[in-house]
């Protein structure tokens, strides 16, 4: 059986003080791990030794995205000429669909332009070029990570318990996720950066539709649903009307409050600071 | 001229070996080796056919390999094979046979640099 922990320590000291870590604090040393379509073992063997955590390899496009389901990766290696009459670059926007969140690195022995332009426009994230060293696949692969990580976190509106994807349109919590319309994502969000505040209707409808004009039904049947919503998922988080005026989406009680500043609050590491200072007298 | 192995890839492997505490570049090697050999064969059936296609992707695939093992000369071999283009059959043929036998001899002084490198014996 392959030892995450012993591979990931050997990642970490093989890097050193002169290569760039592989594995970022947000990595489940655990559970990190990358895909490799190609059908030279050497280069999937290499890709493994190099990043230090196990990597899957699979010859063919068909059997990776068959295993779509069963793979979280924290990268994905794609090599342009695979076997016989089957080229890599044409399976990127299927693994791209597949793994949103995963950077796809695709490897050549050419470097000729052509493959390199057509594999970030099929929606690669970087290409590296045979033969490749250890700095430079985890310094590749880490870069793209972070690049991704940034660009998907400017998609996320989180409130309570409660977080949206706008790009993917769901809005999840512990209790599970749901997919929601474009409307009544822009709503939520609307909603999320004004928590707190009682919005008029008027106002929602202007920043929602814009120009369009939209009737008080239409915009009450999207609140309906973005309310139920909201209900299914969380009973932290509440959509409230405030009759005349408008509506506010807040956390539904000080004990939920308390509670979820209790969340954050282990998240931050802020109780153990204050279990510090109980010995210091004022 | 192009040297027959790339000392630079060759200790990179070497490295991450070495702090690993395992014979990585000897794993390689043996990987390398294997299926060097395996793509040898049917690249010399291909050739009795002038299968053009899997001619091709075979030298590919093999100098992709030499390249991620340091094995430079032997790569270049590989491209001229996977450049030759299929004018009419007998000649092809006979190009292909010549780069082959020449594909063959730098894999074998290729082969002998890389024992050494590693300080391991390939298996055959």
């Amino acid at each position: 059986m392959y030892d995450f922990k012993v591979a990931n320590t050997v990642a970490t000291a093989c890097i050193g003080d002169r290569l760039p870590r592989f594995a970022s604090s947000h990595d489940d040393i655990d559970t990190a791990y990358t895909l490799t379509l190609d059908d030279d073992p050497i280069v999937c063997k290499l890709i493994e030794e190099f990043l230090g955590v196990k990597n899957f390899s699979f010859s063919s496009a068909q059997d990776l995205l068959r295993s779509s389901e069963l793979f979280r990766p924290t990268g994905i290696f794609i090599d342009v000429h695979l076997a016989k009459n089957e080229c890599g670059l044409d399976v990127i926007p299927q693994v791209r669909k597949c793994w949103p969140d995963a950077p796809i690195i695709v490897i050549t022995s050419d470097d000729s332009n052509d493959h390199i332009g057509q594999a970030l426009a099929a929606g690669a994230n970087d290409f590296i070029l045979k033969p490749f060293g250890a700095s430079e696949l985890i310094a590749r692969l880490s870069s793209r990570r972070e690049e991704l990580k940034d660009r998907n976190s400017q998609w996320i509106v989180s409130y309570g318990d409660l977080e949206l994807d706008l790009q993917k349109k769901i809005l999840s919590s512990p209790l599970g996720q749901v997919y929601i319309s474009s409307k009544e994502a822009d709503i939520f969000a609307y909603l999320v950066r004004q928590s707190g505040i009682v919005v008029e209707k008027g106002i929602i409808k202007r920043h929602v539709w814009g120009s369009v004009k939209v009737s008080d039904n239409a915009l009450e049947r999207k609140i309906f649903e973005v309310r139920k919503t909201v209900r299914t998922l969380s009973s932290k988080v509440e959509i409230k009307t405030v009759y005349g005026k408008g509506l506010v989406l807040r956390l539904n009680s000080f004990a939920c409050d308390q509670e979820l500043l209790e969340d954050k609050e282990v998240l931050l590491g802020v109780s153990s600071l204050w279990e510090g200072r109980g010995d210091t007298t004022y | 001229m192009t040297q027959l192995i790339d000392r630079e890839s060759i200790a990179s492997i070497k490295k991450i070996g070495e702090i690993r505490n395992k014979d990585l570049l000897g794993e390689m090697l043996h990987i390398f080796n294997a299926q060097f050999n395996q793509c040898l064969g049917e690249l010399n059936n291909s050739i009795q056919v002038a299968d053009s296609d899997n001619i091709k992707y075979l030298a590919h695939k093999m100098k992709g390999s030499c390249k991620s093992i340091g094995a430079e000369a032997l790569a270049n071999k590989c491209l001229e094979m996977e450049n030759l283009d299929l004018a009419d059959e007998l000649s092809y043929k006979k190009n292909m046979e010549a780069l082959y036998t020449q594909v063959e001899k730098t894999y074998e002084s290729t082969k002998e640099e890389l024992e050494i490198a590693s300080g391991a014996v390939l298996a055959e």
